[in-house]
């Protein structure tokens, strides 16, 4: 226990100030999704976020953390070839024996914390205007006790972690912002979310032709890409100092290369979208922003400022292509672009991880980088979407997830809540009429 | 009538295996990276690292293409 906890060293006190930045970056999402949804549906997404939110929380104090661990903590293992395999933490349940005093620890607690209830805010966006809010919670229970803190122990602290110490393959996995335990597992989580409900209603003619259904406030969705941006500096620069042992000084990188990453992605976007369509599109424009700050969160505290920009670059046209690519071709109806922004675009970043940075290990080292980043990859891919897949097809049996049509129609404000988020301007024939 | 039926329950049939088959094939591909990285050094290493990425490109085509909408579908 530190026996003043009133005084943190700078580096922990910077980490702490950095932390309390991340709610902007949940706050952030929580618009974008609400914006890109039809008005309708506006305060049962903000609503749904909140309540998401506070599950994510309570699940992770409950049993998360102590499947997560921190670096150093303790943990089991497997040991094969007489090599430690460290596959799960072991700490007790409801964050017990902890010193929340501003310890290495109790940073990583509360780091887990805020952003597994910015994580849980992803999958809500690609349900939109039609999962309704009890099975939203029960999934988000299950991905904040279960799925996330697994995933972010082998990002962080386990196996993935190590494969440098343990097997010599460049300096291990690396994410310092979260790419991978946040972003990919929100975003598969979400690609397995939209499978499981289907598209919305009218979205798809009857010979597959998407239709149109714009969100309906491009400002919520353009404030939202701001507050993400501060949400986004906070977590990348927090992760690097807990978890990639970067000093104080380096999340001055860490803050650049997020915010080139993230300006590149979008004026990229700005010009792909006017070329191809005559006009900037400002929906593509913002998940471009989004997918910019996911794809530069992985070599974040390692990219050169320049690499950083050809990372988010990327990312931003790649978005473009991905939303038509998955809407028109693998009909897949995602409102507010999660797949392609948080899976493609955080999974461009892993890999662009290994190729981009400039490691301080040997050359040998260095080369192997990118296995460790493939190994990432392939467990995202591997474990985390079967595993969530089957998870939402075994509720969805126990527990319908989709509205039924009237409520669809009717909408998710006035059929799950009883009000809806516009009163002044409410339209319904039935009101008209009184 | 009874024919287009029958089709369209041997569809569903395949549409389920293969989509049983390309979660496998996830999960396995990675299953293969993960031995990979533990087990073996060099060539070998990048060689199965390979084979499992190529496992589970394989693995998600199966995924995502079982869950297209087919071309006359009633809509939702």
């Amino acid at each position: 226990m530190n026996p003043n906890p009133a005084f943190l060293d700078s580096n922990s006190a910077f980490c702490l100030l950095l932390i309390l930045l991340i709610p902007l970056a949940a706050a952030g999402m929580a618009l974008i999704n609400t914006g890109l949804g039809r008005s309708r549906n506006a305060a049962h997404m903000m609503l749904a976020s909140l309540c998401v939110m506070g599950v994510a929380v309570v699940a992770y104090f409950a049993i998360g953390f102590s499947w997560q661990g921190y670096p150093g903590g303790p943990a089991y293992m497997l040991v094969i070839k007489g090599k430690p395999l460290d596959w799960i933490a072991s700490l007790p349940f409801f964050l017990r024996g902890l010193a929340l005093d501003g310890s290495k620890a109790s940073l990583v607690a509360l780091f887990g914390l805020l952003s597994v209830a910015l994580a849980a805010t992803l999958p809500l966006g690609s349900g939109a205007d039609r999962w309704k809010l009890g099975p939203a919670c029960i999934s988000t229970a299950i991905f904040a006790g279960w799925t996330y803190p697994l995933v972010a122990h082998w990002a962080w602290n386990g196996w993935l972690a190590q494969l440098g110490t343990n097997d010599g393959i460049g300096l291990g996995f690396l994410d310092s912002g979260g790419a991978a335990s946040i972003q990919v597992l929100g975003g598969l989580t979400a690609l397995a979310v939209t499978w499981v409900l289907g598209p919305r209603r009218g979205k798809y003619t009857p010979d597959r032709m998407p239709l149109a259904i714009p969100g309906h406030n491009a400002v919520f969705v353009l404030f939202g890409c701001f507050l993400a941006w501060l949400g986004w500096i906070g977590l990348d620069g927090a992760g690097a100092i807990l978890f990639t042992g970067v000093g104080a000084g380096g999340v001055v990188l860490v803050a650049v290369n997020a915010t080139l990453a993230a300006v590149a992605a979008a004026l990229g976007a700005a010009a792909v979208t006017r070329g191809r369509y005559g006009k900037p599109d400002a929906s593509l424009c913002a998940n471009a922003w989004i997918a910019g700050l996911v794809a530069s969160s992985a070599g974040c505290a390692f990219f050169r400022p320049a690499a950083s920009m050809i990372v988010g670059l990327a990312a931003g046209a790649l978005v473009t292509y991905s939303v038509e690519l998955l809407e028109l071709h693998f009909t897949i109806d995602d409102p507010s672009g999660t797949v392609s922004v948080h899976a493609v675009g955080g999974l461009w970043g892993i890999l662009a991880a290994g190729w981009f940075t400039t490691l301080p290990v040997n050359g040998a080292a260095q080369a192997g980088q990118w296995i460790a980043q493939v190994a990432g990859v392939a467990t995202l891919l591997g474990f985390v979407l079967p595993f969530s897949y089957g998870v939402h097809r075994l509720l969805n049996r126990l527990q319908p997830m989709r509205v039924r049509p009237e409520g669809e129609r009717q909408g998710l404000d006035l059929h799950e809540l009883g009000a809806g988020a516009y009163p002044d301007f409410m339209s319904h024939n039935d009101d008209l009429q009184r | 009538m009874y024919e287009n039926g029958g089709k369209r329950e041997v569809v569903i049939i395949v549409q389920i295996f293969m989509r049983f088959a390309g979660f496998l094939f996830l999960s396995s591909g990675w299953l293969i990276i993960l031995a990979a990285v533990v087990l073996l050094k060099s060539a070998a290493l990048t060689g199965f690292v390979l084979v499992g990425i190529a496992m589970q490109l394989l693995g998600l085509t199966f995924v995502v293409r079982t869950h297209v909408i087919p071309h006359g579908d009633k809509p939702r």
